[in-house]
């Protein structure tokens, strides 16, 4: 009985290395319009897109020590100079869309994780695997059955996401204060 | 009718999942869930070792420079302090908090308190058979410093859910350590290794459970042996592979029975595990499982 076990479990294991898996495990929250109602209770939003220069995004990664992957900014602005932006932060482990109001004084008022996915091996290097996400909903990436809400398991650093904050307040010294 | 909201934070140093449900509208569920992450932060902002304002920090700063001096804390140190004062002496040195000077020393943790020039001065830096708890004081006889980062998770999670009122459904998941609303209706799947496919679905044994494993350290093991600590502060990170899940009544115990479980032989964890009616999942990276006290 041990035996036949061990076999089983040594097959799967050589099999999941084996079959190349394209799917990732991903986990949805707030929806943007969800998170804007969070971060901007009451407050009207007005889309104010922008897209940094070559220069900007160099100072801002010498600034932060954060590499600046797009040029272009998902964000909304408040009558008050206040912005909400979505961002993507990706980790070794984990690819992430959050979203972070910022005020008029620069501060972090609020951080939500949009959508979680997660990554192993060198996956998430590859230009190709992420763009498998740009403009897609996280409903279209493999699921847990239903009835499993939650993974217990090792305790994940969520460092890379106080990184892209770090990365964004710098943004919002640099560029969004000035506009 | 039925409503439900899910909110994921960075606290903790992790990623903080809460899922709540119940006959209640959007606002109502926005503003408990904001009391549960505010709940959260309180408890990071007393006991993170990373920030050198924290109750934590502070009282670690005494206890290195000022030996034999009664140090007041809050009631919520206080009551995880106990607790691992407790499983210390339970599991006979096996569990202790005071492993942060090695983990300062391997730069696992930061070195705000200047460990590494007090460990060169100090012919010997204590554990906690050299700390005594007396009513809300904490009395170091050695220098020492603690790290919670191994219990105090639980407890944050264990402090939010008592924000929660008894009519909303409740899961919050706090990097692994998780409690859950009506238990016995739930499954947790528990990971083994860095590889999607590596999760074994199991239900729920109590209200809480927490995991430790260390696929996501690479070849480096985060836990440390402290009965293996020798002067030169060589060798000590307990390796091993797979993961331990502690199921319990509560996550704060939940969480550190796990380093419990992998570092003692499970003869001697059993008695442990029993004595606090928790059951353990050992999952080795094969995916085999063994259950202590199931």
């Amino acid at each position: 009985m041990l035996r036949r076990n061990f076999l089983k479990g040594l097959f799967f294991t050589a099999a999941s290395y084996a079959i190349p898996i394209k799917a990732a495990y991903a986990k949805s929250y707030l929806t943007i319009e969800q998170a804007k109602q969070i971060i901007w209770p009451n407050i009207h939003l007005a889309d104010a897109a922008i897209t940094l220069t070559e220069d900007q995004a160099e100072l801002i990664e010498d600034l932060s020590d954060i590499r600046v992957r797009h040029l272009t900014i998902k964000a909304w602005k408040t009558s008050d100079n206040g912005w909400f932006i979505v961002d993507q932060v990706i980790g070794k482990h984990e690819n992430i869309d959050i979203a972070v109001g910022i005020n008029n004084r620069g501060e972090v008022t609020g951080i939500e994780v949009l959508t979680y996915r997660e990554t192993y091996g060198d996956q998430i290097m590859h230009p190709k695997w992420r763009a498998q996400f740009h403009g897609k909903n996280s409903s279209e990436h493999l699921k847990l059955d239903k009835q499993i809400k939650n993974i217990s398991g090792a305790t994940l650093s969520c460092r890379h996401v106080t990184d892209g904050i770090n990365r964004l307040t710098h943004t919002w010294t640099q560029v969004l204060s000035k506009l | 009718m039925q409503n439900n909201i899910e909110r994921c934070k960075a606290l903790l140093g992790t990623f903080v999942d809460v899922s709540l449900s119940g006959d209640v509208t959007d606002k109502e569920l926005i503003e408990l869930s904001n009391n549960v992450f505010d709940e959260i932060e309180r408890i990071q902002k007393l006991m993170s070792f990373h920030e050198p304002l924290s109750e934590l920090s502070q009282l670690n700063k005494k206890m290195l420079y000022q030996v034999n001096h009664e140090f007041l804390v809050s009631d919520d140190l206080l009551n995880v302090l106990k607790l691992a004062m407790q499983l210390f002496e339970q599991s006979k040195g096996h569990y202790d908090i005071t492993v942060a000077t090695k983990l300062v020393l391997d730069g696992e943790l930061p070195d705000h308190l200047k460990v590494e020039e007090l460990s060169m001065k100090e012919a010997s830096l204590g554990n906690s058979q050299n700390v005594f708890v007396h009513k809300n004081y904490i009395i170091n006889s050695l220098p020492v410093c603690f790290d919670l980062g191994g219990i105090a998770k639980g407890y944050a999670v264990d402090c939010a859910i008592k924000k929660i009122p008894e009519h909303i459904e409740f899961i919050i998941n706090a990097g692994g350590d998780m409690a859950v609303s009506n238990w016995t209706n739930h499954q947790v799947a528990l990971k083994f290794g860095i590889n999607q496919q590596a999760l074994k679905v199991v239900r729920m044994l109590e209200s809480s459970v927490a995991s430790s494993a260390n696929y996501y350290h690479g070849s480096r093991s985060h836990v440390i042996n402290p009965l293996k600590i020798d002067t030169s502060n060589q060798g000590t990170a307990h390796r091993f592979s797979g993961s331990v899940s502690v199921f319990a009544r509560n996550t704060m115990l939940a969480d550190a029975l796990t380093k419990i479980v992998i570092l003692m032989k499970p003869k001697m964890a059993k008695p442990i595990l029993e004595y606090f009616n928790a059951k353990a999942i050992v999952i080795n990276r094969f995916g085999f499982k063994r259950m202590l006290n199931v």
